[in-house]
């Protein structure tokens, strides 16, 4: 794992050793990705700069430096991540091919497979995380790409004459020509959804290069085209002769070896996150079931009891014999992290969940340098509790006809507007918000929008921004919506988070967090491989009865006994909602002071003031609203 | 903490000593809490291979230090250093007079590597003007003496209170290294074992002392028949010694060696190192040739090295004629070695530079009373 970036200096104004500080002062933003060297490459027509931040997983001699050229010089590359398949591909080379490896890194596989098969052709073949820049001089173009499931981040975009790209948003601050213009019909998704969605970031004119794509850019013209290289068959399905026992063998097969790779491919100590849930759980018993040794496994324990977990990882733990490493945090310390969370995220982020995958990632990286996590179970094999409560609550609201809902949520407004609310009582109160609340639900004509309305903390998010128009996300895209066609209602928001929320909420939590303290991350459960198979099994492996994700826990039940796991899914958040009540009130307060609001006008202050007091009344719990104000008040007094 | 960054200017790579501190600094700044940005005039000189993996190099590619004006304002606007660490005189005051262009909080710390009444032998009234007016504009002005120190004040009217003292230092640990890399050069010369072989290193220059150095030799030779002269570096007398050796006939026993990537050996198989210099900021040669534990005379000259050999208890071995007496060949005790050490290691030195980096910005290196 490492950090990537780069620059075209279209109109050549920069000399070479200009350009050259440039690269290093967007190198060094990024120093907590790999600090263990870094690298610098331009092409001889001075028009293309390519940098390399390291942190050393395989080959730790200087063998693997970065950026690299391939043999014959055509290919030159910058790459963050892992090929876990690289020892095979670089047999298949040598087979056809006789390229003399220099080095044990899979950067030189991946160079030689380029010029041995081409770029595409190449990228079928690698099993693995990955964001990569890569020049071919042949064709004098520069090559963009992502990995099929967007776990290593790329952004990228024209500032003025300069075609800047990189890991994260930091390097671009330090380029001369950034302009850091903030994009207010973002920021209005940001405050829907509580993250930014592809292929937007927080600046205007940068984008998020979504996962499974390359962009193609023609050094000549300095015209660009993105298209994808890899996506989901969804209606691809296996046939229905496969027993059950059948279906869980092969993908208890294909997670094992995805497991055993993601454990061999690294020269450094490796270790696990484990909350006790069905993933990660599954995913440590079958690591433990591979190695000799006890292996590391790590978790973050509250003493606040609804949101703690750690005494479930810990039974899982001492059942599989792991080396288990748990830290239950002071509140103190957790308030300190929260204060200086915005600064490991480049773009505003409110998954209050990052506050313990940060806690998680300090704790591992003590011992370790790569660690696995469970994530990308609950969208491939359907895990949401909220998929459930939605399609149910879909289903009975749909027996009453649309006109009649109609009717029945305008008189509630009506109510509503009365204002009669207010001289009640206060119980009764907070049921009446409830039920206003509910009221909008009832005018939803299709499910799809049920289900963004639901995943949505603002609705009206445009309000909230000064200035903004509303745009559309993935979610609410048309493509999406023509799929809404195909699948059930249940595996298109499957398909949607798979597509959204994981790779721009959950996999960037988690990348930032580990990378802030320079910890490298790996996924098993996102090998293509298994989403291949996950969206080739019928329903019913996934979901069966009111049993989500049925076929991994029949897979998980072969290595932990069933009355350990039976119990209620745990959400990985901590509760920040009390907190900026007590504790971290002043900072709070600091973050939304009425006229810093105003004077920085983003924010349509009378909201968000009383947003703000209504959840100090404590007439509604308004957490993630008011978290996705504060995070992006933290953000912006950081990087402004 | 946000890091630092640091920015540390040089004309080039050429083998001077201010350059070897420089690669030696650079080499040691923690990467933990300084981002470090090394820019040259010009990248050139033998020292280029030694710059670290991890370290760019910014090449302004220059000919000239005083033509490289506007390159170097270019480049500090673009790194917008916190603090800028410059060496060599001429830079440092080029440096200084394009203050006013640069960012007010941007630190300036100048690097004094010889004594700048001695080093001013041409145009010596422009030369005091441009020290007199630019040098209190920098915020700190290191030297390596206490005689620096003193000539800067009495003659240049520097602000007493900005000039901090740093010795140079000295990478025990590379020498060490490196003396085990080679066997005896001085075989290569003379096959005979009982040969004495005495060592000088230093610019062919005219303040090196080179000169006088070799006109006594005539006089070691009626005393010590097997002994030889080995001059180590280059420079613009190189010619002038040369014809002053034939002058002398003393082609069979002096040895120009030019410039040697690895002296320590040199130093280490040697009989004597002798620095017959006028005068010294504080020289690096005379240093290493101590760390290789070589019996070591030197000229009574101004400048840091009678510091050294008073710290190193050595003050007996100054001397004001070249008469060759046999004491001066007698092995150094082990203390003068560990002396050194306790004084000059690396890491002591690179840890003043940090602390007062970092003063600058009221923080306290961790660790640090």
């Amino acid at each position: 794992m490492c950090g990537i970036l780069g620059f075209l200096n279209k109109s050549k104004k920069f000399k070479k050793y200009e350009s050259e500080i440039i690269i290093k002062k967007m190198l060094d933003s990024i120093y907590h990705r790999g600090p263990d060297g870094f690298g610098i490459w331009s092409n001889t027509q001075g028009n293309l700069f390519l940098g390399h931040r390291r942190l050393s997983i395989i080959d730790l001699s200087s063998n693997g430096k970065q950026p690299m050229t391939s043999k014959t010089g055509r290919f030159t590359i910058t790459f963050n991540g892992e090929i876990y398949n690289f020892d095979e591909i670089r047999k298949e080379i040598l087979k056809v091919n006789n390229y003399r490896f220099e080095s044990n890194t899979d950067t030189e596989v991946i160079l030689a497979a380029c010029e041995t098969w081409g770029i595409l052709q190449s990228l079928k073949k690698f099993i693995g995380m990955f964001a990569i820049a890569l020049f071919d001089d042949k064709e004098n173009c520069l090559y963009l790409i992502r990995d099929r499931l967007g776990e290593k981040p790329l952004y990228y975009g024209w500032q003025g004459d300069s075609f800047i790209f990189a890991s994260e948003l930091k390097a671009f601050r330090e380029h001369i020509d950034f302009k850091g213009k903030i994009d207010r019909d973002v920021l209005s998704l940001y405050f829907k959804y509580n993250y930014i969605p592809s292929p937007f970031s927080i600046y205007k004119d940068i984008y998020k290069l979504p996962p499974a794509s390359v962009l193609k850019m023609d050094l000549t013209t300095y015209e660009y085209k993105i298209f994808k290289y890899w996506d989901i068959d969804t209606t691809n399905k296996f046939d229905t002769s496969y027993s059950d026992e059948e279906l869980i063998e092969q993908l208890e097969k294909l997670i094992l070896q995805s497991v055993r790779r993601q454990m061999l491919s690294s020269d450094v100590p490796i270790g696990a996150f484990l909350s006790g849930g069905v993933d990660s759980s599954t995913i440590v018993a079958l690591m433990q079931s591979l190695s000799d040794k006890p292996i590391n496994t790590f978790s973050i324990g509250f003493f606040e009891k609804d949101y703690n977990e750690a005494n479930f990882a810990r039974d899982v733990a001492k059942y599989l014999g792991t080396n288990h490493t748990e830290l239950y945090v002071e509140p103190h310390k957790t308030y300190d992290i929260i204060q200086k969370i915005a600064t490991y995220y480049d773009e505003p982020f409110a998954d209050s969940s990052q506050v313990p995958t940060f806690l998680v990632s300090q704790l591992a990286k003590k011992d370790v340098t790569v660690v696995l996590s469970g994530d990308g179970g609950d969208e491939l094999f359907g895990g949401y509790t909220r998929y459930l409560l939605i399609n149910d609550f879909w289903k009975k609201i749909n027996y009453i006809p649309l006109s009649l809902r109609k009717v029945m949520a305008k008189t509630i407004n009506l109510v509503e507007s009365l204002q009669i609310q207010k001289f009640l009582d206060s119980s009764i109160q907070k049921k009446m918000y409830q039920i206003f609340r509910g009221a909008d639900l009832l005018t939803i004509k299709y499910p799809e929008e049920l289900y963004n309305h639901f995943v949505s903390s603002w609705n009206q998010s445009n309000e909230i921004v000064l200035g903004s128009k509303p745009i559309d996300a993935f979610i609410t895209s048309a493509e999406v919506g023509s799929l809404a066609r195909q699948l059930s209602f249940y595996e298109w928001m499957m398909f949607v988070d798979l597509n959204m929320y994981l790779p721009d909420d959950i996999l960037v939590k988690v990348d930032r967090a580990s990378m802030a303290v320079s910890l490298e991350t790996r996924v098993p459960l996102l090998d293509h491989n298994i989403v291949e198979f996950a969206w080739k099994l019928p329903f019913n492996q996934k979901v069966r009865g009111n049993t989500s994700k049925w076929i991994l826990k029949q897979i998980m039940y072969k290595y932990l006994p069933k009355e350990l796991m039976d119990r209620p899914k745990k959400g990985f958040g901590v509760p920040v909602g009390q907190w900026i009540k007590g504790p971290l009130r002043e900072w709070a307060e600091d973050l939304l002071n009425e006229k810093t609001l105003k004077e920085q006008g983003f924010l349509n202050t009378k909201i968000v003031r009383e947003k703000w007091e209504e959840h100090l009344l404590g007439i509604r719990n308004l957490q993630p609203q008011l978290w996705s104000i504060l995070m992006f008040q933290s953000w912006l007094k950081e990087n402004q | 903490m946000k890091k630092i960054k640091l920015m540390l200017l040089a004309p080039s790579l050429r083998g001077g000593g201010s350059e070897r501190v420089m690669l030696n600094l650079i080499k040691n700044f923690d990467r933990r809490v300084f981002d470090l940005y090394f820019v040259l005039v010009k990248k050139e000189g033998p020292y280029e291979k030694e710059i670290p993996n991890d370290v760019q190099v910014f090449d302004l590619n220059c000919r000239r230090t005083l033509k490289a004006w506007r390159s170097l304002i270019k480049c500090i606007d673009i790194i917008k250093p916190d603090v800028i660490l410059s060496t060599a005189s001429q830079l440092n005051i080029l440096l200084l007079m394009i203050k006013p262009l640069i960012p007010k909080k941007t630190k300036i710390i100048i690097r004094e590597g010889s004594i700048p009444s001695e080093n001013i032998q041409s145009n010596r009234i422009l030369w005091r003007y441009l020290y007199r007016k630019y040098y209190n504009q920098a915020d700190v002005i290191i030297c390596q003496s206490s005689f620096m120190k003193k000539d800067l004040v009495d003659n240049f009217k520097v602000d007493r209170s900005k000039i901090k003292c740093i010795y140079n230092p000295v990478n025990f640990e590379n020498i060490n290294m490196l003396i085990k890399e080679k066997k005896n050069p001085y075989l290569n010369y003379n096959k005979n074992l009982q040969c004495i072989n005495i060592l000088t290193v230093g610019r062919l220059s005219s303040e090196k002392g080179h000169r006088e150095l070799i006109k006594s030799i005539p006089l070691l030779k009626m005393k010590r028949s097997n002994a030889n002269l080995f001059i180590l570096g280059e420079g613009p007398l190189k010619n002038e010694l040369f014809s002053l050796v034939r002058e002398l006939n003393l082609e069979d026993c002096v040895y120009f060696v030019g410039f040697q990537k690895n002296p320590f050996v040199w130093m280490k198989y040697a009989d004597l190192f002798i620095l017959p210099s006028k005068y010294e900021g504080l020289p690096n040669a005379l240093l290493e040739a101590i760390a290789c534990q070589v019996p070591v005379i030197v000229t009574n000259h101004p400048g840091g090295t009678k510091e050294i050999m008073k710290i190193t208890q050595q003050t007996h071995r100054i001397i004001d004629e070249f008469t060759w007496d046999d004491w001066w060949f007698e092995k150094p005790t082990k203390k003068t070695y560990e002396i050194l050490e306790e004084n000059f290691n690396i890491l002591k030195i690179v840890n003043k530079y940090e602390s007062l980096i970092l003063e600058l910005f009221e923080v306290r290196k961790n660790g640090e009373n």
